[in-house]
């Protein structure tokens, strides 16, 4: 209140819009996510005993989920999908959006056709994978064995369950990667090329030294954003991994194994613990993704 | 990219080289890309016997409708599309309303403690959004509100992310244009609503763009909060045709065909809007 | 009081949003909705309604596609033109999800079908209306119209909490057509464990990809059969788990040693990219077991309805066994509608609208002398021995809260059929864990 001599009449009647306009937005944030937020870590104490009646256990949950081996593998096959989702889709991304933003003819077709899977749902991209990979008549395999290729299990043997929903993650999301790439590449003065034609650098230089260093800022936002929707991935697990699937262990996500825990077995307590952790693994990944980005992002 | 010599003696150029090992990288992921929908519809069209037939036919040998009158029986698809709609609508509107405000207010007033809300906001979009959904379900099953429209809407009311991208527009904009305003008496609310807001079309499209993909996209809150099929959205429409017709491969396409359509006939007709919108929210990021 | 403040605060919010707004569409949205759920809410009588027409939801698993769930309301809806039932079908997988989810959020249908497995978590909540005083609806009701079997999961404490709709048996179904190429005798009642194996290697042909016999990882329908046929239990009759027992692993091995022992099955690999029905629909499979309640798809499909056959399941080593289970209608504590609701479920139950299943030939229909209906409308095929099977059938076994070492016997089991874990290891570890959630339970 003592600070009330410090703002002129305009400044207050300012301030008072500048909350009212702002309202909205932290009414919203307090009752959608901070509140939730708090109440998330106390379920994470308690248990369900069905139908909304809770037992506070304190932090048996979690020495619970320390000590549950499928949490851990689920851990394991999220790093893992991230791992191999994350560097291949923004580098594929990347060289198509250089193709792509090249003078060549076609190049709204070619725009057109690789931004379709952007707009479809995850579940209807699952559902058309899965029928590709099916072992016995999916043509993925019938394709392999016109070239001799015996047939395989894609999604139910456990070695490349996790690779096959790899696969269909990175294919949904290039689209998405590639325009926010292209939108970087086209932000890049073409002087400089320019001038490195005339120094006679081959296109492959000009790439390394002109083009990845000023895209790099746009690099890191589809690397950080990657890895956090890398570690949420449940969508296509969920839609392409059912419960009688031998697999199912080697591809389930920790996030498919939060929903399971949470609606469907109902121990909504122990899936806040599960989706707490999950909250911890995120932010830890992402402090590691900040402190990197000094070692190669080139902010002008 | 090494220039093979075959090609270099019929007198092709570097550059000509070049241009035909793009082309021929671009037409093979553009392949990849386009077959699984082509591959979709094709097997829409087979019975089960055909779609199983090993070597596969390409088109189906009697062109099957009965898989779409299947799947129409199964889903009510109208209402599908009428829920989805109804809740991108909501939810862009609610988001639009919020940020725009929210988004003005924090870049152009400097009123005391809004450093501090702002770092809340910047903090909500490092959250996994899953934190959330078992007290917000909790939440709107406390008002009684399982089960409808408003439901799905719900997570949507605010968006952080869009008081993130509206900041920065407004940021952008120069002072003169509420200085002379402010002299004149205007109020930050008409300032806001006369001069600023009809300045941001492009990042309020984006936004717009931006938050109907993703609630077309969401899975998992549809699946939770909405108990009957005709309070589904098509992707949790989908995931349940999924439970029943579990390896029914031609009548699960037929349902994804139907599914997909609206929104690739949008896409196809806003193309350009689209691909700016999204481009500039991961500009601005 | 929370309910209050939270509605509050949105609606607060909401205001805030619209303040000024120029569109307008989402206020008259919200509109629409207070509306709605005024109307839900006032339960005093409009005036300005000649005829009040009751809306009451009706809802059950399966896929919308059920002519018999269409035909029964609509005898029930022209016997009560005051009363519109709104059918809501869910597929199995997500029908206990979302009734839980219903329940919690009041949202619950008013009439719906319930399971042995589940119904007494939903009695203990107090979430059920007691349903065995009908008698004012229609005279000739009493639970004595049901076979005991198919009332006694659905008793607590000499109430009724549930009324028969109807009851399954497991048949082994087979084609018949693989049979005759091969010049095999068809399964009949005399048949045991040692037999079926024995016709299976026979039929099966891998060249043509044919297989005899189709072990696929399902409950119900499956394991549960062959741990009883061994004289083992998965909860035994005290309410202890019997996962351990030699009798139940001795009733895994035996469905694991048809995939990988005999190799007269396909792999669960293969069952999970093609489903075990559409298997057997596709002339793949010579022999499965599969309940009653698949006679329907079946008979309907034109590609195996001239087929294949039923028969009684083997017997085991240790006796005759097959599951049984019935189903039941209940009515929802929360409902506005009571009184249309009971009219609506003394009509489910009713021998008239049992008799209309049967004659389309839905599950096996409970009211007494509706079943014998049931086997007519399959009169090209040996239907009765669902019925006969009778004899030797035992309920699923349950507990107060089945669903929670449900969903780990569900999990071991993959393991063990998949042959990721030995039989006896995963059936010891399963045993610790139902034992941990029995002991909770207490």
């Amino acid at each position: 209140m003592t600070k009330d001599l410090k703002y002129s009449k305009l400044d207050k009647s300012r301030f008072k819009w500048g909350y009212i306009m702002v309202a909205p937005t932290m009414l919203g944030l307090l009752i959608l996510n901070l509140w939730p937020l708090m109440q998330s870590f106390w379920l994470s104490l308690n248990k369900n005993l069905g139908f909304n009646n809770y037992k506070y256990i304190g932090s048996d949950n979690y020495i619970k989920m320390f000590s549950d081996s499928t949490i851990w593998q689920a851990i394991g096959n999220t790093l893992v999908f991230t791992i191999i989702t994350v560097p291949l889709a923004v580098f594929i991304s990347l060289i198509l959006a250089s193709l792509v933003n090249s003078k060549i003819k076609g190049k709204g077709i070619y725009r057109t056709i690789y931004f379709l899977p952007m707009v479809v749902a995850p579940a209807a991209i699952a559902m058309v994978w899965k029928w590709m990979f099916n072992a016995d008549y999916g043509i993925i395999n019938y394709l392999l064995g016109t070239l001799g290729i015996d047939p395989v299990r894609w999604l139910t043997n456990p070695s490349t369950a996790l690779l096959s929903v790899s696969i269909v993650a990175i294919w949904g999301q290039l689209g998405y990667r590639m325009i926010i790439l292209m939108a970087g590449l086209n932000s890049i003065p073409n002087s400089y090329y320019e001038a490195a034609q005339i120094d006679g650098a081959s296109a492959i230089k000009q790439f390394r030294h002109i083009t990845l260093p000023l895209v790099s800022p746009t690099l890191f936002f589809v690397v950080i954003t990657g890895f956090m929707n890398a570690i949420k991935q449940f969508d296509i697990v969920y839609m392409m991994i059912e419960d009688v699937n031998p697999a199912l262990q080697h591809a389930q996500t920790i996030l498919y194994l939060y929903f399971e825990e949470a609606f469907v077995k109902n121990n909504k307590g122990y899936a806040s613990a599960i989706v707490m952790f999950t909250f911890v693994i995120i932010m830890i990944i992402t402090g590691i993704q900040f402190v990197l980005q000094k070692k190669w992002v080139h902010y002008e | 990219m090494k220039n093979s010599p075959t090609l270099k003696k019929k007198g092709f150029t570097y550059r000509e080289i070049g241009k035909i090992v793009v082309h021929t990288l671009l037409i093979i992921g553009a392949i990849s890309m386009i077959f699984p929908f082509i591959w979709m519809i094709l097997t829409s069209l087979k019975t089960f016997g055909e779609a199983t037939r090993i070597p596969p036919t390409i088109l189906p040998s009697e062109w099957m409708v009965e898989n779409y009158t299947k799947v129409l029986n199964v889903l009510p698809f109208t209402q599908l599309y009428i829920n989805t709609i109804l809740m991108m609508l909501g939810r862009v509107i609610f988001a639009v309303v919020t940020c725009s405000m929210a988004g003005y207010a924090f870049a152009r007033i400097k009123f005391p403690g809004s450093k501090i809300m702002f770092g809340l906001i910047l903090a909500q979009m490092m959250v996994p959004g899953q934190v959330f959904t078992i007290p917000q379900y909790l939440l709107v099953a406390d008002l009684g509100m399982l089960n409808t429209i408003f439901a799905l809407i719900f997570p949507g009311l605010i968006s952080c992310f869009g008081v993130f991208l509206l900041r920065q527009f407004y940021l952008s904009l120069p002072n003169e244009l509420e200085e002379a305003a402010i002299i004149d008496g205007c109020n930050d609310w008409k300032i806001f609503t006369r001069i600023m807001f009809p300045l941001t079309k492009a990042s309020v499209s984006a936004l717009t763009i931006f938050t109907a993909i993703w609630a077309y996209k969401d899975l998992m809150w549809p699946i939770i909060v909405n108990i009957s099929m005709d309070k589904m959205t098509l992707s949790a429409g989908l995931a349940t045709l999924n439970g029943q017709y579990v390896t029914d491969y031609p009548v699960i396409m037929a349902g994804t065909v139907l599914s997909m359509w609206p929104i690739l006939i949008l896409y196809v007709i806003f193309q350009r809007q689209f691909v700016e919108g999204i481009a500039m929210t991961g500009t601005k990021g | 009081m929370k309910r209050i403040i939270s509605l509050l605060l949105v609606l607060v919010m909401a205001m805030a949003s619209f303040a000024g707004c120029a569109s307008d569409k989402p206020t008259e949205k919200t509109k629409e909705e207070t509306t709605k759920e005024e109307v839900k809410k006032d339960t005093t009588k409009d005036k300005e309604e000649p005829v009040e027409v009751s809306e009451i939801r009706y809802a059950y698993w399966g896929d919308g596609n059920e002519d018999f769930v269409k035909a029964i309301v609509e005898a029930f809806e022209a016997k009560n033109p005051d009363v519109k039932v709104i059918i809501e079908a869910l597929p199995w997988s997500e029908y206990w999800t979302k009734l839980e989810a219903s329940a919690m959020g009041g949202a619950m249908p008013d009439v719906f079908i319930h399971h042995p497995k589940y119904i007494e978590q939903y009695v203990d909540n107090n979430l059920l209306v007691p349903v065995d005083d009908l008698n004012d609806i229609d005279p000739n009701f009493s639970l004595d119209n049901y076979p005991e079997a198919t009332v006694a999961p659905f008793l607590f404490d000499g109430t009724a909490y549930g009324l028969p709709k109807d009851f399954d048996t497991i048949g082994l179904f087979y084609n018949k057509e693989i049979f005759d190429a091969a010049g095999v005798p068809y399964p009949d009642s005399t048949w045991d464990w040692d037999k079926l194996v024995e016709v299976a290697k026979q039929l099966t042909d891998k060249e043509n990809d044919i297989y005899g016999y189709g072990a696929y990882i399902t409950p119900q329908q499956g394991y549960y059969n062959t741990i009883m046929q061994a004289g083992g239990y998965l909860i035994t009759p005290e309410g202890k788990s019997g996962a351990a027992m030699p009798e139940t692993m001795a009733g895994m091995q035996y469905w694991v040693d048809m995939i990988y022992t005999h190799e007269v099955s396909p792999t669960p690999e293969q069952f999970a990219d093609t489903e075990a029905k559409q298997m057997f629909a596709s002339g793949k499979l010579a022999m499965m077991f599969a309940g009653s309640w698949n006679m329907n798809n079946f008979a309907q499909n034109e590609d195996i309805a001239d087929k294949f056959d039923v028969a009684e399941l083997p017997a085991g080593p240790a006796q005759k066994a097959v599951m049984t289970n019935s189903i039941c209608f209940s009515i929802a504590k929360s409902t506005e509608e009571l009184e249309a609701a009971r009219r609506f479920v003394a009509f489910l139950a009713s021998e008239e609208s049992q008799s209309i299943e049967a004659a389309f030939g839905g599950a096996i229909p409970a009211f007494q002398g509706t079943a014998s209906k049931w086997v007519e409308t399959y009169s090209d095929y040996n239907a009765q021995i669902f019925i006969d099977s009778l004899e030797f059938a035992y309920p699923l076994p349950r507990t107060k809260n089945t669903n929670k070492w449900y969903s780990v016997v569900k999990d071991y089991a993959r393991l063990i059929i998949s042959n990721q874990v030995s039989v006896e290891e995963g059936c010891t570890k399963l045993n610790e864990e139902m034992e941990a959630i029995l002991a909770e339970e207490q």
